[in-house]
C-alpha cells in the first residue's frame, strides 16, 4: 500500500502538467493559469518517482489493515442514510451501531452517547447556527 | 499621552453594562465557535453580524471584535486535543499541540496556548493603542511584490519543517500545490481542474480538506494502531499548570512572536495564518530549545498562538484607519462598519473617538475575559478527552461529517473530506508528512495572486520584485534560507579539514 500514494501522485502530476499547457503558461505579460499547475505537476512526477524507487530499493512494508476500511464505509453509509432519515439521525444511529457492533459496548451506554451527541448537534447546528441540514424523508412530512 | 486619555475615556464607555454583556457574549460565542472543528472566525462573525443590525454601533463592534479574537483562542483547542485545526492559523499549533496530547500533556498544551494567546493579544492591542495610524501606514508599504516575496520566503522555509526526508516533504508540497490550483485562476479567471463540479469552481474548500487530512485520517490511524493512549490518558488537573521553568521558557517567545505577529497582521492579505507560520519557523531557527520544537514542545504551541492573536489585533489598524481589511474576517467587519453608517478611514479616529477608543478598550477587557473563560474550560476539556477511545472515535467521525457539511451546506464537502481523509491515510502509509501539503495549500494561492498582480502593475517587467528595501530584505532572506544547508555543509567540511 506504500506505493499507492507516490503512484497516484505521478498520475495526477502527469494530468496536471499536460492540462497546464491548455491553461497557458504566460498570458497578458504575466504568468497564466497554467504556470503553477505545471510546477506542481513536475514536482509531483519527480518526487513520486523518487519515492517509488526508494520504497522498491528498501522493500519497506506499510502497516495497512482491513480495519481502515470501516470508517470509510461508515461515512459512505452516513451519506446514503442522510438522504433517507436525515443527517443528524444518521449520525446518532451510526454512533450507536459503531459502539455496539464494533466496540462491543453495552446497548444502554451506546444509545445514551448516540442520542446525546445527536442532541448536541441538533442544538448547535440546527437551532443555533440554523444550518439547513438534510432531513431525508422527514422533509415530506 | 493623548492616546492614553482617549483610551481611559474608551474604558469608561466599554465598562457600561450593555457593552460588558456584549463583550462577554462575543467572547463566549467565539470560544465555542472557534473550538468547533470546521467553524472559524469568519463563520462566527458572519453569523453574528445580522443579529447586531439593531444594536448601537459601539456595542455591536465590541461583540463582534470579542468574537473575532476569542475564535483565535478556541481554534487551538480542537487542534491540540483532536489534531483537527479549527481554522487555518491553528494548523501550526497542532504540530506540537497534538504531540503534547499524545504524550499525555493536553492540559499543558492548552495552558501554553491560552497564556501565549493572552500575551500575544495584549501586545497587539498595546501596539494598536500607541501607534494604530502609523502602523497602518507601515502596512501599506507592503504592495503585491513585497507580499509575494514574503509568501515565497514562508514557502521556502517549509524546508525547515520537512525533517530529514526531503523528497517526502517535497512530494507533500507538490500535492498541496496541486490542490491549491483547483478553481478559478487569478490571471484570466478561467476554471482549472474542476472536473465539471460546480462545488470546485471556487477551489477546494479549506475545512473539508483540513478535517479530512488531519482529523479523519487520524481516526483511521487510531483504529488500526489500536492506540488508546493519548485520548484515554487520565490527566490530573494540577499536571496541567505550567511550571515556573516552562513559563520562563515561553514568556520571551510569546513577547517576541506577539510583536512580529502584530506587524504581520497589519499587512493586507498576510493575516494570522502567515504570522503563525512565520513565528514557528523563526523559533525553529533561533530558539535555544529548537531541537524540541516539532516533537511536542510548549514553545511550538506558544509561538504560533501568541503570533496569531497579535495578528488579529494588528489587523484592526488598517481596518479602522484606512478602511482596508487584512483578511476575510476583517472584510466582514468592514461590511458591518458600513452597515452601521460609519466610514473607516483616517478621519474615523477624530470624528468617532467614542467608537474607536471604546472598541480598543473593549479589546483589553475581552482579552482578559477570554483568558478567564479559557482557564475555566481547560479542566472540562481535559476531562472530556479522558473518555475511552471506544466512545471518542465514533464521535470524532460524526464531528468530521457534520463540520464538513456545515462548511457550505453541501454533501459534496463530506465526500471531499472522505477523499482527503483517505489521501491523508495513504500519505501516512507512504511516510509522507501532511503538514507541508497543508501549508502549501494555504500559501500558494496567495503567492500566485501576488505574483500576477505584480506583473500586472508593470506590464510584465520583473524589476518590480527589486523595487525597494523591503523587497531586498526578503530576497536576501530567501537566498539565505535556500542556500543555508549548502553553506552549513561547506562550513562543516572546512571545519573538519582544519581539525585534520
Amino acid at each position: 500500500m506504500g506505493y499507492v500514494l507516490p503512484g497516484l501522485s505521478v498520475l495526477m502530476g502527469l494530468y496536471w502538467a499536460v492540462k497546464a499547457f491548455g491553461y497557458r503558461l504566460w498570458v497578458l505579460n504575466g504568468p497564466g493559469g497554467g504556470l503553477f499547475p505545471l510546477i506542481a505537476g513536475i514536482l509531483a512526477i519527480i518526487f513520486g518517482v523518487v519515492m517509488i524507487m526508494r520504497r522498491y530499493r528498501t522493500k519497506k512494508k506499510s502497516d495497512f489493515s482491513v480495519k481502515s476500511i470501516f470508517p470509510v464505509v461508515s461515512v459512505i453509509g452516513i451519506i446514503i442514510a442522510s438522504y433517507i432519515i436525515g443527517l443528524i439521525p444518521s449520525l446518532g444511529v451510526f454512533i450507536i451501531a459503531w459502539m455496539v457492533f464494533y466496540e462491543k459496548e453495552p446497548w444502554l451506554k451506546s444509545t445514551a452517547v448516540g442520542i446525546g451527541t445527536a442532541l448536541v448537534f441538533y442544538l448547535v447546528f440546527d437551532l443555533w447556527l440554523a444550518v439547513p441540514l438534510p432531513m431525508g424523508l422527514f422533509e415530506l412530512i | 499621552m493623548e492616546n492614553i486619555a482617549l483610551l481611559m475615556h474608551g474604558f469608561a464607555i466599554a465598562f457600561s453594562l450593555e457593552n460588558m454583556a456584549a463583550a462577554i457574549f462575543g467572547a463566549v460565542a467565539g470560544l465555542i465557535i472557534g473550538a468547533m472543528p470546521g467553524l472559524g472566525g469568519i463563520t462566527g462573525v458572519s453569523l453574528l453580524l445580522p443579529l447586531t443590525f439593531g444594536m448601537n454601533p459601539t456595542t455591536a463592534i465590541i461583540a463582534l471584535a470579542g468574537l473575532y479574537y476569542s475564535t483565535m483562542y478556541g481554534g487551538a483547542f480542537s487542534a491540540i486535543l483532536l489534531n483537527i485545526p479549527g481554522d487555518s492559523p491553528a494548523i501550526v499549533t497542532s504540530l506540537d499541540g497534538y504531540k503534547l496530547t499524545q504524550k499525555g500533556l493536553p492540559g499543558k498544551a492548552l495552558n501554553a496556548s491560552t497564556v501565549s494567546s493572552f500575551i500575544g493579544g495584549t501586545i497587539g492591542i498595546i501596539i494598536l493603542t500607541i501607534s494604530g495610524p502609523l502602523l497602518a501606514e507601515a502596512g501599506l508599504a507592503f504592495g503585491a511584490p513585497e507580499l509575494a516575496l514574503l509568501v515565497l520566503f514562508a514557502l521556502t522555509s517549509i524546508g525547515w519543517l520537512l525533517g530529514d526526508d526531503i523528497p517526502a516533504g517535497l512530494l507533500a508540497t507538490a500535492i498541496g500545490l496541486m490542490f491549491a490550483t483547483i478553481g478559478v485562476d487569478p490571471a484570466l479567471g478561467q476554471t482549472r481542474f474542476s472536473f465539471g463540479q460546480i462545488n470546485l469552481l471556487s477551489g477546494v474548500s479549506f475545512i473539508p480538506l483540513v478535517v479530512g487530512f488531519f482529523g479523519f485520517s487520524q481516526v483511521i490511524d487510531m483504529i488500526i494502531s489500536g492506540e488508546d493512549g493519548a485520548v484515554a490518558t487520565k490527566v490530573r488537573i494540577r499536571d496541567c499548570v505550567p511550571t515556573g521553568k516552562e513559563i520562563k521558557m515561553m514568556l520571551p517567545v510569546s513577547i517576541r512572536e506577539g510583536i512580529i505577529g502584530t506587524f504581520v497582521g497589519v499587512m493586507p492579505g498576510a493575516g494570522a495564518t502567515t504570522s503563525a507560520f512565520l513565528s514557528y519557523i523563526i523559533e525553529k531557527r533561533i530558539n535555544k530549545h529548537r531541537d524540541e520544537i516539532g516533537t511536542g514542545s510548549m514553545i511550538g504551541v506558544a509561538a504560533p498562538e501568541s503570533s496569531n492573536n497579535a495578528a488579529a489585533a494588528g489587523a484592526f489598524a488598517p481596518l479602522l484607519t484606512l478602511g482596508i481589511p487584512g483578511g476575510a474576517t476583517t472584510a466582514v467587519l468592514l461590511g458591518g462598519l458600513m452597515m452601521w453608517g460609519l466610514q473607516p478611514g483616517p478621519l474615523l479616529f477624530t470624528e468617532q473617538p467614542d467608537f474607536v477608543w471604546s472598541l480598543i478598550a473593549s479589546m483589553y477587557i475581552g482579552n482578559v475575559i477570554c483568558l478567564i473563560l479559557a482557564f475555566i474550560c481547560i479542566p472540562i476539556l481535559v476531562r472530556a478527552i479522558s473518555v475511552s477511545k471506544k466512545v471518542l472515535v465514533p464521535i470524532i467521525i460524526a464531528v468530521c461529517v457534520i463540520a464538513s457539511y456545515a462548511n457550505s451546506n453541501a454533501m459534496f464537502d463530506v465526500v471531499l473530506m472522505l477523499i482527503c481523509g483517505i489521501l491523508g491515510y495513504l500519505m501516512k502509509l507512504a511516510d509522507v508528512p501532511t503538514t507541508p501539503m497543508l501549508l502549501t495549500f494555504v500559501l500558494a494561492p496567495m503567492l500566485e495572486q501576488y505574483v500576477r498582480q505584480s506583473f500586472d502593475m508593470t506590464r510584465g517587467n520583473p524589476s518590480i520584485f527589486f523595487r525597494g528595501g523591503i523587497c531586498w530584505f526578503f530576497i536576501v532572506l530567501i537566498l539565505l534560507v535556500s542556500f543555508s544547508p549548502l553553506i552549513k555543509n561547506f562550513y562543516l567540511k572546512m571545519k573538519d579539514k582544519k581539525a585534520n
